[in-house]
């Protein structure tokens, strides 16, 4: 951070960063790899949930792959074939043992490996999700800010239902009331993602409008807070003007709550993009995980499980870190 | 005043502005040159393929990919028909065990290879042995032996007297592969696929689209588009929707509900024709109050069939009679149908000794067969006007095939039946034979097995429709099942392309088709 040109009287409480940020770079370290550690212990945890969740689950993979008009006999030969006739223990073990060398198992659906559908697809997810939390953050945020400084006018009013209207709408409507108009109405832009920048707009939107919404409440919520504080009513009493006071002093003691929001809802955003993924025929995760259940595709869904504990792992641990950065009264310990 | 809205406008330009140019600047980041080749045909489907390999394969949309690839030696045209294939003549010898192929000279495999009774004989005992791993392995289990005869000459022997061989060797899963392929790559064929069919594979991104081109060594005419892309699309409205823009030539599935929708539209053309699944509601026969035919009789007779066709499946749908769908050679024809009568039901009701009707769950997968729910829906709510108090319980696919392997239970439940072979022989045999693991309804008639046997064994076609009618006859009296409807199949085009073969099997070919400017 660059010391910034300031009233000499006034000092707000962000500046703390700058001082106590400085020798703490091997406590942060510290602390990644702690938190790195820990993640070991979870991720076995829900290895052992997914797959019982799986195994549990009623319906035969076998018979689901055999289809509607199987034999007996062809049944049994997909049951030894996918080693599905072994004790439940022993696939369990040999599912663990694979995965330290690395080998996440074969997809029973498509009989290809699991690592090769997932690599082929999570780059898909994670291109929509960054962008729609791109747009999410950014329309959020400002949204956030906009009704903060002006509460309970008509601005606020209209962008406060329009944010409840985002929390509570149905991904699967929105997207295909989207559609119908920009692409079927209008023809603005191509129905299914082609790869093109245009493409990609109506399923970022359509996924970027909840985790919009909510960033959108919880910015103007405590910036409201912020704004009653007594170094806001200093600030103004200063005579700076309302946007330095508004983005540079209220905006960045409500850094923590927005990193957390964030933070979470990016984890959504990876997991939960089943909805749209269907909808805009997106070759993602989501889509992967919806064929895999209907398939009885254990390994797969095992491995799309595990990958989302993952990054949910990761999220929060990023999130935890850049609070420190945001806010040092935040202690790593 | 006015310089407070001046300030506020002022700052939420600035804010939108910022907003605008770093949102612009990252989808930028992303972007990929869109292309779009008019050549291509583009196919869109709700499910992708999961293998090219004819002997893996075990659903529609499999099969589709792979009857665009390779050929059988003995075709089907669009009424079911057999037509030479890689076969051009056939016979079989007085004791109906062996048959003999006549096979097509002058073909190429799309790896160059060429096609001959080696690679016939390559493909039967592929798919025989056991290493190879075929779920599928039951379609050429009656084979005892193929023997290579001449370079265009193969014998096929079963172990006894088979009715429905040519049934079987015109499956998907008998379409005949390179046999030079096959050996290098094993289980990779899957993914690298060489037939001899009118079309090669020229590239597959599994869930997204599978592309495929023109064979330029196809011994037949050779096809008139160039290209053809399957396109993944999983969502029902989402597919509607490309086939009212243009973003799709040919549309797999289309949803019952957007009929009236697709049919105002010019540019959009719907091929409808009777297929081969039978939805039915089964009734397990071997509980109480199941066990007495009057009372599966009287379920029979509580169902108004029409209306469901007509209200529920908007038309999309043929009423229905017997066990097997009239578009399956070897249904039973003049079957007399249950028609709805609740009154009749009632007084049959009473006479099996349930004046005042019974309870009992009625089952329904949801999302399995279009509007499937639906139609379980209004069947419980007309079996209610009879006094029959039917409990709906959904469930997903999965549990629903374990739930019905369990048999103690006494029962409604509805259940589709399909006919991958085009022949009454195996769905016969698995849904009505006693004790045979798809019998759901648990239904038992030693004169139905006997008759089933006699069947298999016979190869005259005409005394073997014989058969398969007494048999059908049998059944529909016994109404272990009250048969609700067949479903038709929906398949959307643009109005420009012709040629399109829709077999009621729901396998689609392209060989034909052309896009008219």
């Amino acid at each position: 951070m660059k010391p910034r040109a300031r009233p000499p009287s006034f000092v707000p409480p962000v500046t703390e960063a700058v001082v106590t940020i400085q020798g703490g770079e091997r406590v942060l370290l510290r602390y990644i790899r702690r938190r790195l550690l820990m993640t070991v212990p979870i991720l076995f945890a829900v290895s052992v949930l997914v797959f019982m969740m799986v195994h549990l689950m009623p319906g035969d993979p076998a018979r689901i792959i055999a289809g509607d008009s199987a034999t007996e006999e062809d049944v049994e030969m997909i049951r030894k074939e996918m080693g599905l006739d072994k004790p439940l223990v022993q696939q369990y073990l040999t599912y663990v043992s694979n995965i330290f060398k690395g080998d996440l198992g074969m997809s029973m659906r498509t009989r290809r490996p699991v690592a090769v559908e997932i690599s082929s697809r999570l780059p898909n997810t994670v291109r929509l999700a960054a962008v729609a939390m791109v747009i999410s953050v950014i329309f959020g945020v400002a949204v956030g800010v906009i009704s903060a400084s002006r509460p309970y006018s008509l601005s606020d009013n209209l962008s406060m239902v329009g944010a409840l209207v985002g929390v509570s709408m149905p991904t699967f409507y929105l997207g295909l009331m989207l559609m119908l108009l920009f692409s079927v109405k209008m023809g603005w832009v191509p129905l299914l993602a082609d790869g093109s920048l245009k493409g990609m707009i109506l399923p970022a939107v359509t996924l970027a409008a909840r985790p919009l919404a909510l960033l959108a409440r919880m910015t103007r919520s405590s910036m409201l807070e912020v704004l009653n504080q007594d170094y806001i009513l200093a600030a103004r009493a200063q005579g700076l003007p309302e946007r330095v006071v508004l983005y540079s002093r209220a905006l960045k003691n409500c850094m923590t709550t927005i990193l957390t929001v964030a933070g979470l809802q990016f984890g959504h955003l990876l997991a939960g993009a089943v909805v749209t993924e269907q909808v805009f025929a997106w070759p993602g995760i989501g889509s992967l995980i919806v064929v895999s259940i209907r398939a009885r595709d254990f390994p797969t869904i095992q491995a799309c499980v595990l990958l989302i504990a993952v990054s949910f792992v990761l999220l929060n641990l990023l999130t935890d870190i850049l609070y420190s950065v945001v806010n040092p009264r935040v202690r790593l310990g | 005043m006015s310089t407070k809205v001046r300030h506020f406008l002022k700052l939420r330009l600035g804010t939108a502005v910022l907003a605008l140019v770093l949102a612009a600047s990252v989808l930028s980041g992303c972007g990929g040159g869109g292309t779009s080749s008019s050549a291509t045909l583009t196919y869109a489907v709700g499910t992708d393929a999961q293998t090219l390999d004819p002997q893996f394969v075990t659903d529609i949309p499999s099969a589709v990919a792979v009857m665009q690839i390779h050929e059988t030696l003995v075709a089907r045209d669009e009424n079911m028909n057999f037509i030479p294939g890689l076969a051009t003549e056939w016979s079989v010898a007085e004791d109906g065990c062996t048959w003999t192929f006549k096979l097509r000279q002058g073909v190429k495999f799309h790896d160059g290879a060429d096609f001959n009774a080696e690679a016939v004989k390559y493909n039967f005992d592929r798919i025989l042995d056991p290493a190879t791993g075929s779920p599928r392995r039951s379609v050429a289990s009656m084979i005892k032996e193929v023997k290579v005869v001449g370079p265009y000459e193969v014998q096929i022997i079963t172990n006894d007297p088979y009715g429905p061989m040519l049934a079987q060797i015109s499956s998907y899963n008998l379409a005949i592969i390179s046999p030079k392929s096959g050996a290098e790559l094993g289980k990779g064929y899957a993914q690298k696929p060489a037939g001899t069919g009118p079309f090669k594979l020229k590239s597959w991104t599994p869930g997204q689209s599978l592309v495929l081109e023109r064979f330029d060594g196809y011994w037949g005419d050779k096809p008139k588009v160039k290209e053809i892309e399957f396109k993944v699309v999983p969502e029902d409205g989402t597919r509607t929707m490309l086939l009212k823009t243009g973003g799709a030539d040919v549309v797999a599935g289309v949803p019952a509900f957007e009929l009236e929708n697709l049919k105002k539209d010019p540019n959009v053309n719907l091929i409808m024709k009777p297929g081969f699944r039978t939805i039915y509601v089964g009734m397990n026969c071997s509980k109480e109050p199941f066990d007495d035919p009057r009372v599966r009789q009287a379920v029979n007779y509580a169902i108004d069939r029409e209306a469901i066709v007509n209200y529920v499946l908007r038309g999309a749908a043929t009423v229905g009679v017997g066990p097997e769908s009239p578009a399956i050679p070897g249904a039973a024809k003049n079957l007399v149908p249950y028609t709805y009568n609740p009154e009749k039901a009632k007084q049959l009701l009473k006479e099996a000794g349930y004046p005042n009707g019974f309870k009992t769950v009625f089952h329904t997968p949801s999302g399995r067969y279009p509007m499937d729910q639906q139609v379980a829906e209004a069947v419980v709510g007309q079996l209610k006007e009879v006094g029959i108090d039917a409990e709906l319980q959904i469930l997903d696919w999965g549990a629903y095939q374990a739930m019905l392997d369990k048999a103690e239970e006494s029962r409604l439940f509805l259940l589709g039946k399909g006919s991958p072979s085009g022949d009454p022989d195996m769905t016969l045999t698995l849904s009505f034979g006693t004790n045979e693991k798809m019998n759901s309804a648990k239904y038992s008639n030693p004169e139905v097995d006997e008759l089933i046997k006699q069947q298999r064994v016979c190869v005259d076609p005409v005394e073997r429709q014989q058969i398969l009618q007494t048999i059908q006859e049998k059944i529909h009296a016994d109404a272990p099942w009250a048969v609700l409807y067949y479903e038709q199949i929906l398949i959307g085009t643009r109005s420009n392309v012709k040629g399109l073969q829709v077999l009621p099997n729901e396998i689609v070919l392209f060989k034909g088709v052309s896009v008219e400017k």
